[in-house]
């Protein structure tokens, strides 16, 4: 294999304009047609589902859908059910949607027997629907009378065990819901549609009574799904066969190649653990990223450039980039980002989409720019210039750095367009110090203020891997958390943090400002009261949970979002708009549910209404303490 | 699609000239009315029927609806025709001479009451302070709390029966239409005759239409015991159709809220907001109906912005 075949084959993965429908295909026949081994590494979900088709661990197989976004695998755990059950390959490529197979499975579980005597098996037909989308109707047809059938049959045998039709369905998501609203309403059509939604919205794999696996693979971790893609994608032989070939220092895969930098930055540890961050970021933020754009990341990662065809390298670019002196444009750094491809391009492909929300680029301090623009000449700033910046001799200050920097400094104000030369260098240097700051300098430095979430590293660290590993948060964390919720249950500038205030306008409590309090509910252990943070292992979500009493309990996911929306309302008292409206009905309505929780415990304690009517009002004395006012109404 | 309905004869004699929108929609679509104002023109007919226990239903026949709305103009004069009240709190230093001076006030500022006296107030509060203080906050709740409209066209938070009253003309005399445009009354005739409407009844007797709740208390001990009596009939509501998908679709979403695990008042904004939506559904589909045409509607709810955000 040759460097330039390898990365013709590597080329596949990025964003060039393809079929999507037809990604694995295309890849399958990519490999074959080049002799190279496809990336591959086991899918999360792959021993699951395997199983459920195992005749050597199973004597009761039943039916799976596999749904989720596109490129998260679906064809590709088909394919191995496929080989699994020993079907043809031939069969395999021929695109054809819907495909069935038997298969024998024994009558007793665990039994092995050693003739194959039919009796001590039952015969399975296995259906394949392997792309609902390519199979179902186009929206607004009607569906064909056998396919119809087929999916009747299938609704059907979820709750007939001894049917014995099996189906491995996969669907991207919406379609399923979408394609089974147009089916007839039969009973089971009826019955199935719920099983699906429930399945869905509750977030599980199967129901009791119904002979069905549900995989949602979008609920899978991507940060999961990049610890196994990088390190499959790194080790994969194509890399050792180009580095085999000595080449020359001005060649590619020499020592000035950018492919083979970009190669080695992304063996970086740092590196790894930044962008694992950001997707595990993305994840908490209910933001998930498919295997394929986790492919796609890294290709575009180590072969963008702007300035060739479509934006990625081949070994041919090579010289021509370094006579050209364009090597910086080919930063990892940037390309993470997509800052290679065209705004629009970029915009249309999830991976980026999600990165771009982080700003990163965009986002900076005072600190951060100094070291940028005056960090050569400045003292004190200096060595960390030397270290994120000038040691770099690929993407750190060349003479284009310079020589901008200059003109911005030196410039008149009237030169618009070179300043913003620099200005564009600039976003790509504060993308490489998200990756360069090491891990001990990430405080002094502010690493996170390089992104929108202040306190996303703060969130990872001191949050989601203490609790993760049964850890206590810190008091001053559930603190500033506690006070956040108590700025917004009361529209005031509220101080207190050891007691959550659950406070209405009235009878209304979704007013911007509450001042009618109800109670107040304590964050230390008090009578069944308390308030605590927690990791719920089955979602991976982070739980504020409230107790009103010991049975009582109402529960906040606090994902990336809200933890740096209350924070920062908790320090500064106000967010910019961009961030606050969804956040704050959010907490607001957790704030509904709080007070009928508190209304049911007030019905279990069995307090009695009186004649006169109390009213508690809330003011605020100036260090932002709440006082309680009372006015008494007599009827 | 479903063919429309042969409709109801009209009514005998319609209020109105031009009997041609009421003839396809109803009497009427009213486009001044926000969906705020047509829940609570509904509210106050609903409370009327439940009150005569005959909520849901037209036991007169189709179109027959009659109700008189409350006017309650004691707790509208002190709430929204009375902004010296916390200067008067202010300059005055003792109770007593802030309850003189404001009553003595009051009296030159009413509008639409014969005779008006507002000493019950006195037994209801241990101060005038007080006093200012539940006015102020029954003012930060009332719906369109930033509204100019007309004193009159402003309306305090429905906590219950004793907080609604129609809309009224400037001088506080009589509904002039203006924003109580019957578009409430066409409202409480679909989910009349809707097919949910019995488990409606139930699910709205249980959250809206008590009349227990603090606040609902809070209001009426800012009305005198005998503000009852002045009320006016009001008649002619017309729905043109004696069933329609539409009314059941409207009922469905409403129980749907209903049925929530959550505070009966946050509700109101749901239903609200989901009511505007159904009215608009029912115009687009009937004029469908109408023309025969056979695509389905479409609404934009949202147009995306070509960039996101975080919050986004």
């Amino acid at each position: 294999m040759t460097s330039s075949k390898w990365i013709a084959f590597l080329r596949q993965y990025g964003p060039i304009p393809r079929n999507d429908n037809m990604y694995d295909e295309t890849i399958q026949r990519s490999a074959q047609k080049h002799g190279i081994a496809p990336i591959e590494f086991e899918h999360p979900a792959y021993s699951k589902v395997i199983a459920c088709f195992d005749k050597n661990s199973t004597s009761y197989p039943v039916s799976v859908i596999l749904t989720g976004t596109a490129g998260d695998g679906k064809t590709y755990l088909c394919r191995q059910v496929w080989k699994q059950l020993k079907g043809d390959d031939k069969d395999w490529i021929s695109d054809n949607p819907y495909m069935s197979i038997q298969s024998y499975y024994p009558k007793v579980q665990n039994t092995h027997f050693s003739s194959d005597c039919t009796e001590n098996y039952r015969q399975f037909t296995v259906h394949f629907i392997r792309d609902l989308s390519g199979w179902a109707p186009q929206q607004g047809a009607e569906w064909e009378s056998d396919k119809e059938e087929l999916l009747q049959r299938f609704c059907k045998s979820l709750f007939d065990p001894e049917s014995n039709e099996i189906f491995l369905i996969a669907a991207n998501d919406g379609q399923l819901i979408e394609s089974w609203r147009r089916l007839k309403d039969t009973e089971y059509v009826i019955k199935a549609r719920k099983v699906f939604e429930d399945l869905l919205v509750e977030d599980r794999q199967e129901q009791p009574g119904v002979r069905l696996r549900f995989f949602n693979l979008s609920r899978g971790s991507s940060a999961e799904l990049f610890d196994r893609a990088i390190k499959s994608f790194l080790d994969h032989p194509g890399w050792q066969e180009s580095f085999k070939y000595k080449a020359g220092e001005n060649e590619a895969f020499g020592s000035n190649c950018p492919i083979r930098h970009n190669y080695e930055l992304l063996q970086n540890p740092l590196v790894q653990s930044r962008l694992c961050s950001l997707l595990e970021l993305c994840d908490s933020n209910g933001l998930h990223v498919p295997i394929r754009q986790i492919l796609l990341l890294l290709t575009n990662a180590i072969l963008g450039h702007p300035d060739v065809k479509d934006h990625l390298m081949v070994p041919l670019d090579i010289p021509k980039i370094l006579t050209a002196g364009s090597v910086s444009k080919a930063s990892l750094f940037n390309n993470i980002f997509g800052g290679n491809l065209s705004e629009t391009r970029r915009q249309s492909i999830t991976v980026f989409d999600y990165f771009d929300r982080f700003q990163i680029g965009y986002e900076t301090s005072h600190r951060i720019d100094n070291i940028l623009i005056f960090g050569d000449t400045d003292e004190t700033l200096r060595k960390y210039f030397t270290q994120l910046v000038a040691d770099d001799r690929f993407y750190g200050a060349d003479k284009r750095y310079d020589a901008a920097k200059y003109q911005y400094i030196e410039g008149d104000d009237e030169d618009q367009e070179k300043s913003k030369d620099f200005l564009q260098l600039l976003i790509s240097q504060r993308r490489g110090l998200f990756f360069k700051i090491p891990k001990d300098s990430e405080g002094e430095l502010n690493l996170w203020e390089l992104t929108v979430f202040k306190f996303a590293g703060e969130y990872l660290s001191s949050v989601v891997d203490v609790l993760r590993n049964g850890g206590i948060v810190k008091r001053p964390i559930l603190s500033r958390i506690v006070k956040g919720l108590n700025r917004i249950f009361t529209g005031m500038l509220v101080n207190s943090d050891r007691e959550i205030f659950l406070a209405t306008s009235g009878n209304y409590s979704q007013a911007k400002i509450s001042r009618i309090l109800i109670d107040r509910i304590s964050v230390d252990p008090n009578k069944g009261e308390k308030i605590i943070l927690k990791y719920d292992s089955s979602t991976g979500h982070i739980i504020l949970a409230i107790y009103l009493s010991s049975n009582i309990i109402e529960e906040l996911v606090l994902n990336l979002i809200r933890y740096e929306f209350l924070s920062r309302i908790a320090l500064e008292g106000a967010l910019p708009t961009s961030f606050s409206k969804e956040c704050y009905e959010d907490i607001l309505a957790f704030k509904s549910k709080l007070i009928t929780a508190y209304e049911k415990r007030k019905i279990m304690d069995g307090t009695a209404v009186g004649t006169t009517l109390e009213l508690k009002i809330l003011t605020l004395s100036e260090e932002g303490f709440p006082n309680e006012h009372f006015v008494e109404i007599v009827q | 699609m479903n063919l429309l309905p042969k409709p109801l004869p009209p009514l005998p004699n319609p209020d109105t000239s031009m009997w041609v929108d009421e003839a396809i929609w109803g009497h009427r679509l009213h486009d001044e009315q926000s969906p705020w104002l047509v829940f609570l023109e509904f509210l106050n007919i609903l409370h009327h029927e439940y009150g005569k226990g005959r909520a849901f239903t037209e036991p007169d026949g189709f179109n027959t609806l009659c109700y008189s709305p409350a006017k309650r103009l004691c707790l509208r004069n002190i709430l929204f025709n009375n902004p010296k009240l916390d200067g008067i709190r202010i300059m005055h230093t003792t109770d007593s001479s802030r309850w003189g001076e404001w009553f003595e006030y009051i009296k030159t500022t009413v509008q639409g009451i014969h005779n008006p006296t507002f000493d019950y107030l006195k037994k209801h509060f241990h101060s005038f302070e007080d006093f200012c203080e539940v006015v102020s906050l029954a003012r930060s709740t009332n719906i369109e709390v930033n509204s100019n409209k007309r004193w009159t066209s402003k309306f305090v938070f429905p906590y219950g029966k004793d907080c609604l009253y129609e809309d009224l003309d400037k001088n506080a005399s009589s509904n002039d239409r203006r924003f109580f445009g019957r578009t409430g009354e066409v409202l409480y005739l679909m989910l009349c005759r809707s097919q949910l409407k019995q488990e409606l009844l139930f699910e709205l007797k249980g959250k809206v239409l008590q009349d227990n709740s603090n606040w609902n208390t809070i209001i009426k001990c800012l009305q005198p015991d005998d503000d009852d009596s002045d009320r006016s009939k009001r008649a002619n509501a017309f729905l043109p159709y004696e069933k329609h998908s539409s009314f059941d679709d409207l009922a469905k979403d409403w129980l749907a809220i209903l049925k929530l695990d959550m505070p009966s008042f946050d509700m109101l904004p749901h239903i609200v907001n989901l009511t505007g939506l159904h009215l608009l559904k029912y115009q687009l589909t009937i004029s469908q109906q109408i023309l025969g045409l056979l695509r389905p509607t479409k609404i934009v709810c949202e147009v995306v912005a070509p960039k996101k955000n975080v919050g986004a």
